[in-house]
């Protein structure tokens, strides 16, 4: 069960429109390593994940990557309210306003709209441990590369926080997957899923 | 039903009446009987969440009772394994 808390996690406030920078952090809502795609991958994993330490770090990371797509939309309403025409063309943002206009729709940078495969739940502890560890060192590149382009300062600002949990939420998927493979057969993590034969 | 899922029962109740009002007075915000009914069940919520963190564990994770729990928040069962 979940509640609605008004407020963002850490506060986003852009004072310049730029559809241009709009068009490529969109990735990170709608992107095949984006925020949508990273809750509902780890809130799609606890159901069938035996230990109460691992349920308990998919619900929290989960969760607060509910809180991150509130704040890269934000960041995409934020720089995409009051453009004029002019702009969106200059920016060659007319692709996508022409379908969304200046909603929030998730999509990769490239245009592709958001695909479920991005949710990747396999039911085996192991796999999908490894899984979430590899999106969130993809999270933390996109971020990277995000920032390579991004020269204004409010963008960069809260740009830089969501990458730095990336790195915190890699880190405690590490200790996760630890603790599943010392509830395993040390000899061979492999003889058993957890997940469907214990 | 043991005191522990009745418990959860008022809360799953009043939390929806809580939830149902809001969403009535979303769109119809100066209707003073929908008010006078929120602020009813919404005292009542407060207080049922508050006697079950007492008694039976965390419902967020502000909820936990360090000092005397430890960090119970990772205690099952949890919610989607169907036991209350």
């Amino acid at each position: 069960m979940w509640t609605y808390e008004k407020r963002l996690e850490y506060p986003v406030n852009i004072k310049n429109p730029n559809p241009a920078t709009a068009k490529f952090i969109i990735s990170q809502v709608g992107g095949p390593d984006g925020e949508l795609g990273a809750s509902q991958r780890y809130l799609s994993q606890r159901y069938s994940m035996p230990y109460d330490e691992v349920k308990a770090a998919l619900t929290d990371i989960g969760t607060e990557e509910l809180a991150h797509l509130e704040m890269v939309s934000a960041i995409i309403h934020q720089l995409t309210r009051n453009m004029t025409i002019e702009q969106v063309k200059e920016a060659g943002f007319e692709a996508y306003f022409v379908d969304h206009t200046a909603g929030v729709y998730p999509q990769a940078a490239a245009g592709v709209p958001f695909n479920a495969l991005a949710f990747a739940s396999k039911g085996d502890a192991v796999t999908d441990l490894t899984e979430d560890m590899a999106a969130e060192q993809k999270a933390r590149t996109t971020y990277d590369n995000i920032l390579r382009m991004v020269d204004d300062p409010d963008v960069i600002d809260p740009i830089r926080y969501l990458r730095e949990r990336e790195i915190v939420h890699f880190q405690r998927f590490g200790e996760a997957l630890r603790n599943v493979q010392d509830n395993l057969n040390s000899n061979n993590f492999y003889a058993v899923n957890p997940e469907f034969d214990l | 039903m043991t005191p522990k899922t009745e418990l959860l029962r008022r809360i799953q109740q009043l939390g929806f009446t809580v939830t149902e009002l809001g969403l009535y007075l979303d769109s119809q915000p100066s209707s003073p009987q929908a008010m006078g009914m929120l602020r009813t069940a919404r005292a009542e919520y407060l207080a049922a969440r508050k006697e079950y963190e007492d008694n039976y564990g965390p419902l967020d994770i502000t909820g936990v009772n360090t000092e005397r729990d430890g960090w119970s928040w990772i205690k099952g069962p949890w919610p989607w394994e169907g036991e209350d």
